[in-house]
């Protein structure tokens, strides 16, 4: 992965070097990622160049609202997180795992040759690094480890990207995944005026760095940075108290709040698509006309689909109600017990991205009889 | 852990071996046991389960289906599934004939607590299909008699009908086990038990409960009442043992659908101690 | 038919293992032991006729007794089978009219029998060992309750596949 490394190399990058180092990392054979503008959202796609990146742009985000606005300057990250997550890359949405084909001899069965794919992720906020990380100890921390996602995290360059704002959405602070990044990167960036305060966190950040051509940090450009981070910390509103949250929630299966939400929950599984940590997923078969020839292939699911809990005698969670329930005990609770940090980052996707405006934090409040959040509405 | 990682599953999860149909038991309604052995010689050499694992039986085209295995672990021949029709891949797998192949991952899951239950009597709680994945742990149990005072079978049924391996119950009962057989509702010359299998619980004299591990398998809520059963009549909470079922997609805990708070059922279990999962078997829909 | 209890255990020592009995203080047990006497069934033999009168209440100490229901068309349908530590023909004790279902030994049983006028009495005559007997035979009521109710929800119930 991205050891942290005793010694960290900072420099100051200026501004026309960024593109030197989207091109040096795809002469050295990675697929560039990052943030770009599509369908009027900042989403995450393979870019080769800077002009790509959404520059002057920014987010406005609340609980069921997401719009671009125009900046008055001309940032290339001045903005928060979108609907992507970096689990796109690190865990495919559609993914083949094995094969099967009919043969004389009987059905034969085979996995993929590992995937060699390298993926270097432009933008990686703190509240994603910790969803890596979080992910890391799914897909790799257990007795089985899962081959597709260990192959593009082995191989993946991540240059983080320190926040200077935030939206009404992000409460990261609560989660203590952020703003500043600190660990779980290659490479820091700190964007200002004329450039950006570069750190590195690896050996490798630090080789590539070595190969840019960067300027001595100066103590302006530690205050400028410093202070650009600041923003971030300073215009975060929302709150999650987490005291004893997880016996708060595995504590009140019967609450009443429960059906409340489950009234109003779609169970459109929005939260779980653009949820950075959520991992569940489905293997289905595809095969050709003749059934000889026959995929295995895994695709994003949802614990809020029906069929997600049935079996041949029923469906165990069979409401709304009670698969939000699963959804946020989980998350927020059991998560705990399997992985031994929280399952959430803080960093509000699932706020903004619920067509219904439900609002996690809101819940907590609620079942912790802390009236006074759960009336004040929806985020400001 | 490691008798896991003998078999490729936890090198390639992903990876089925191709296994043939070498018989097929009839047993009751619905129900049939497959006797399957690797086509790959050295892969069935190096197999080994414990009892209460699963295996996840892999029909291409069609999908997975999780079932425990219920063979002898000791026994070096065919290695046995009892399957019930309940879907499309029992389904397909109940069109299938002797000398049909497909493919088997595992084995998966956690086992029945025979190290647990040395030295002391054992009550085995169960019916229906539940006997299935039981059955191993029976086979164990009187393999390794000396190493276990008195050892009970509890098993219900529906009716006479529903009963598997009725054959085996006197060889059983031969090498030392007690076989109890009961039926919910009894049928036009039944002459045995008619009643739950918590009642028979609730009687049966235990000399010494304190040293006592039930194992238990059977539709949640029989096994809540055999719990209550057991621990009326003084069987510590933590030598109780159940088996639960969950929608399984993967088996190596990666999917999510097999979650029961926080236990993966398909690695933390199925086999899973009592106590620690007590408080949550009662909610509704969890 | 009646037998005379052999080299076993007096009543008083077996209410103090059966499960109907065995939480009485023994006190009570020694009063339920004076007024009772044992019973021997040979299988077949029926301790109690349904939709008759139960003079008698049984305690099973050993064997099994069969309880039936006559079903016209089914005949006599075995419901439930009784064992040691269980009590059957309750129905004058709790002032029902009539067994609600026939009681026929299935082996060899050993019940211990309480005369229901005896029993009554008793349990009149001294308030606190009535409340206790009768607290014990709610219990008891109450086991046989969620059995039934088990076997009612017809857990075995075969699905057809979906």
């Amino acid at each position: 992965m991205n050891p942290e490394t005793t010694e960290t190399e900072s420099a100051f990058l200026p501004k026309s070097e960024l593109q030197s180092l989207i091109t040096l990392l795809a002469d050295d054979g990675y697929q560039v990622v990052g943030p770009t503008i599509d369908q009027e959202a900042i989403v995450y796609d393979e870019i080769t160049s800077v002009d790509q990146l959404p520059r002057g742009w920014t987010d406005r985000q609340e609980a069921a609202k997401y719009r671009l606005e125009r900046r008055d300057d001309d940032a290339l990250f001045g903005f928060v997180v979108g609907p992507h997550s970096w689990k796109k890359y690190l865990f495919p949405p559609l993914t083949t795992v094995a094969s099967a084909q009919k043969t004389e001899s009987g059905w034969q069965m085979q996995t993929p040759e590992p995937d060699t794919t390298k993926y270097a992720f432009l933008g990686v906020r703190a509240c994603e690094l910790a969803a890596i990380a979080i992910q890391d100890r799914v897909f790799t921390g257990g007795p089985y480890v899962d081959p597709v996602y260990n192959a593009r995290r082995t191989n993946a360059f991540i240059i983080a990207v320190n926040c200077a704002q935030a939206a009404s959405t992000c409460f990261c602070t609560s989660m203590n995944t952020g703003p500043k990044c600190s660990s779980g990167f290659d490479l820091a960036l700190t964007e200002l005026d004329d450039g950006f305060e570069v750190e590195s966190g690896s050996d490798a950040g630090t080789a590539i760095l070595d190969r840019l051509t960067t300027q001595l940090l100066t103590a302006e450009h530690t205050k400028r940075a410093a202070a650009a981070r600041q923003r971030a910390v300073d215009q975060q509103t929302k709150q999650l108290n987490t005291d004893g949250i997880r016996d708060l929630l595995l504590g009140n299966l019967d609450h009443s709040r429960w059906k409340d939400v489950g009234d109003i929950c779609l169970g459109c599984t929005n939260c779980t698509m653009v949820c950075p940590t959520c991992f569940c997923s489905s293997v289905e078969e595809v095969s050709d006309l003749a059934n000889e020839n026959v995929e295995r292939q895994r695709h994003w699911d949802s614990c809020f689909n029906l069929s997600f809990s049935s079996m041949s005698h029923g469906t165990t969670r069979n409401t709304i109600a009670s698969r939000y329930r699963q959804w946020l005990t989980h998350k927020l609770g059991s998560w705990e017990d399997q992985f031994g940090t929280s399952g959430c980052v803080g960093c509000g996707r699932c706020i903004t991205w619920c067509p219904v405006g439900i609002d996690l934090t809101e819940e907590v409040a609620a079942i912790r009889g802390d009236t006074a959040a759960a009336t004040s509405g929806g985020a400001a | 852990m490691t008798q896991m990682e003998a078999c490729t599953a936890s090198l390639d999860p992903w990876l089925a071996h191709t296994v043939r149909i070498v018989d097929i038991t009839d047993e009751i309604a619905d129900v049939a046991t497959y006797h399957l052995e690797f086509v790959e010689s050295v892969i069935g050499k190096s197999f080994t389960f414990r009892p209460g694992q699963f295996n996840m039986l892999y029909l291409p085209g069609v999908g997975e289906a999780a079932i425990s295995i219920s063979s002898d672990p000791a026994q070096r021949g065919t290695l046995d599934h009892t399957v019930r029709v309940a879907g499309n891949v029992t389904g397909e797998l109940a069109r299938a004939g002797d000398g049909a192949t497909f493919g088997l991952r595992g084995p998966f899951g956690s086992a029945w607590p025979i190290e647990e239950a040395l030295d002391g009597d054992v009550v085995i709680v169960t019916g229906g299909i539940g006997l299935a994945p039981l059955r191993p742990a029976i086979y164990e149990l009187l393999n390794r008699k000396n190493e276990f005072r008195q050892l009970t079978l509890l098993y219900g049924a529906r009716n006479p009908f529903g009963m598997l391996y009725t054959d085996e119950y006197d060889g059983w009962r031969n090498r030392g086990l007690d076989v109890n057989t009961t039926v919910d509702r009894a049928s036009p010359g039944w002459d045995g038990n008619v009643g739950v299998v918590p009642q028979l619980l609730d009687r049966m004299p235990l000399s010494d409960p304190a040293n006592t591990t039930v194992m238990c398998c059977g539709p949640e809520v029989m096994m809540w009442y055999t719990a209550r059963s057991a621990l009326g009549r003084g069987i510590p909470p933590e030598r109780i043992w159940i088996s639960l079922e969950r929608n399984m997609n993967c088996a190596i805990g990666l999917c999510g659908h097999c979650q029961f708070g926080p236990t993966f059922v398909c690695k933390d279990g199925p086999v899973l101690r009592y106590d620690r999962v007590a408080s949550l078997l009662r909610v509704e829909g969890f | 038919m009646t037998e005379s209890s052999l080299n076993e255990p007096t009543l008083g020592e077996q209410l103090a293992t059966l499960q109907f009995t065995a939480v009485l203080p023994e006190g009570v047990r020694d009063a339920l032991a004076e007024i009772a006497m044992e019973r021997c069934f040979a299988a077949g033999q029926f301790l109690c006729r349904e939709s008759e009168s139960t003079p008698e209440l049984f305690l099973i100490a050993a064997g099994h007794v069969g309880l039936d229901m006559l079903v016209p068309g089914r005949g006599q349908v075995r419901v439930l089978t009784l064992g040691p530590g269980e009590v059957l023909a309750w129905s004058a004790v709790v002032g029902n009219h009539g067994a609600t279902a026939t009681g026929v030994a299935t082996d060899d049983v050993r019940a211990i029998v309480f005369p229901d006028d005896a029993l009554l009495n008793l349990c009149q005559t001294d308030h606190d060992v009535g409340y206790l007997v009768m607290r014990e035979l709610a219990k008891a009521i109450s086991r046989r309750l969620v059995a039934t109710r088990l076997q009612s929800l017809d857990l075995f119930e075969e699905q057809s596949p979906s």
